[in-house]
């Protein structure tokens, strides 16, 4: 075992050395992690984020190699990083919740791991974790309570030595009345909403620090009490969950078909999800029974900054034209065509769809890949095909712009590869 | 069976794969299998794993849900990847005259046996 590991080491070393600026030190730092070189593995990476410090996969890297280390801070400091750049990442929530749950602070370790099952409510794991650290947390407050009464009476006797809650009620009076009162009606608000969320731990959070500051308000003290009922029923129904064989967890899934339909409904609907970032207003009553609607590239490119590459308003018809026949093939939800610069030439979507907004998320990810292509030494990129649940969607090159397609999950790869060739031909002979 | 003997199995019965490889959703290649030592899929790894996470983001804005499977063709090669339960994928590439749609069947083929491995 530590001869694979060694040899792996010498192994990525030997490439390090030959491509100094690869992003080939994060897995190298890995088998230095993986025999048991935790030094050498912090030393590798955090030399390789000098090079490539927006790079979140090394960070990741790094904090579970803190994480071994047992240097905790460090590993946090590392992980609160890749947080702050990709919300959406389950493992570093997970990894988050780990190093909060090794240092015994349970609030936080609760957050992360309620950040995990939202974004996958069946890792079980996950679910195991969050009912031990619930279980922590309404301990440690428990024990916090118990103590509150014996400080009570402290605070009659003034001449013992004040214990702290005694301390705050004697400062509270001198803070400004105003202030607070539109402070505490503030924060009364945001625990509502926290609770309406079911993030019991955060309006927990808030409605203690609200006692502390105002211990004699009943209405908070009613509140906490509410919470806690709430927190004890959700955690009895997680360990419901985690005790809930695997057959019945996904006999509860919402399958692919349910997306799909719910897809389609949108779709026809023309308001595809209530997610989607760049949802568009409303439209109005008449104007929704057509699905589909073509945005002419001129009127949508008006706002843009200046395109590095123009294309005529005449060229730029016809290939709206190409894409609405496009539209016609069966399991195309839509399509576009922009420049590098994110500026959509033509696009035929569904009007839910914000063009312009999406424009420059796609140009930024073509921008990624093609990067990570050319650091691969695999040449030109030609197409991409991203297959989810719900949809596929695909972009390629062609020319100086990029042509993105949506379609739903019925369409097959194959299929859409090869309506893709006859397209981008077509598109060529415009722009040529 | 192990991850390497299963990454093996599905090289050997696609033609013209180059090799595959199991990735962290860290870019960390938990194993793999190679025919060709001129490709270096651990590096590949590290690399496309920042494409898997554009493409999850770029599936998230449309609201298309949760991304299965990612497919890039280059000038030199095609790769496809699959998302392998909620943090690994598992890579396979192909030579230009590859065998797409095989690649495909046995990469779905395997996730099963690789996921009952973690």
């Amino acid at each position: 075992m530590a001869y694979d590991a060694m040899a792996e080491v010498d192994e990525l070393k030997k490439k390090l050395t030959q491509n100094p600026d690869s992003l080939i030190f994060v897995p190298l730092a890995d088998a230095y992690r993986k025999a048991g070189m935790l030094q050498e593995a912090i030393d590798v990476c955090a030399k390789g984020l000098e090079k490539h410090p927006t790079y979140m996969s090394a960070r990741v890297v790094l904090g579970r190699i803190y994480d071994q280390k047992d240097m905790l801070d460090e590993a946090e400091s590392e992980l609160k990083k890749v947080e702050a750049a990709d919300v959406d990442n389950i493992m570093v929530h997970s990894m988050l919740g780990n190093v909060y749950l090794k240092r015994k602070m349970y609030p936080q370790a609760v957050e992360q791991f309620q950040k995990v099952l939202s974004l996958n409510p069946e890792d079980t794991d996950t679910q195991e974790k969050l009912t031990e650290a619930l279980s922590a947390k309404q301990e440690t407050a428990a024990e916090e309570k118990k103590q509150e009464p014996k400080a009570q009476p402290a605070a009659e006797v003034k001449a013992k030595p004040a214990p702290e809650p005694e301390k705050k009620k004697e400062e509270k009076p001198a803070e400004p009345k105003a202030d607070s009162k539109s402070d505490i009606s503030r924060l009364m608000e945001e625990a509502v909403a926290h609770t309406e969320k079911e993030e019991f731990d955060r309006a927990i959070e808030i409605y203690k620090n609200l006692h502390d500051k105002d211990p004699n308000n009943m209405i908070v003290d009613e509140r906490l009490r509410e919470l806690y009922g709430l927190q004890d029923k959700q955690m009895a129904k997680l360990k419901q969950k985690t005790a809930v064989p695997q057959k019945k967890i996904e006999a509860d899934k919402i399958t692919t078909e349910d997306i799909l339909d719910a897809m389609k409904k949108a779709v026809e609907d023309d308001t595809v999800d209530e997610k989607p970032q760049m949802q568009a207003k409303k439209e109005p009553e008449a104007q929704k029974k057509e699905i589909i609607e073509t945005q002419p590239a001129a009127e949508e490119a008006a706002p843009a900054p200046q395109p590095s590459v123009q294309v005529e308003p005449a060229k730029a018809k016809q290939v709206e034209r190409i894409l609405t026949n496009l539209a016609d093939v069966e399991g195309v939800v839509g399509s576009f065509f922009l420049l590098r610069d994110g500026t959509i030439v033509a696009s035929v979507l569904p009007k839910s769809i914000n063009s312009s907004e999406i424009g420059k998320i796609i140009a930024s990810i073509v921008e990624k890949t093609e990067a990570s292509v050319k650091s691969m030494n695999q040449g030109k990129l030609h197409q991409v095909v991203i297959s989810s649940e719900a949809g596929q969607l695909l972009f390629t090159e062609v020319m100086d712009g990029v042509l993105f397609l949506i379609g739903n999950s019925q369409i097959n790869v194959g299929k859409m590869r090869l309506i893709l060739k006859s397209v981008i031909d077509n598109i060529k002979g415009v722009l040529a | 069976m192990d991850f390497k003997s299963l990454l093996q199995k599905v090289v050997e019965s696609v033609d013209g794969a180059i090799g595959a490889a199991v990735i962290g959703e860290d870019g960390i290649s938990i194993d793999k299998f190679s025919k060709q030592s001129d490709f270096d899929i651990t590096a590949a790894g590290a690399e496309y794993s920042t494409i898997i996470s554009s493409a999850r983001k770029a599936s998230a804005s449309f609201g298309l849900g949760k991304t299965n499977e990612v497919l890039i063709s280059t000038e030199k090669a095609t790769m496809i990847m699959m998302v392998v339960g909620t943090s690994y994928f598992v890579t396979l590439a192909l030579n230009l005259d590859g065998n797409l749609g095989r690649g495909r069947l046995e990469l779905k083929k395997v996730i099963p046996d690789l996921e009952k491995l973690f």
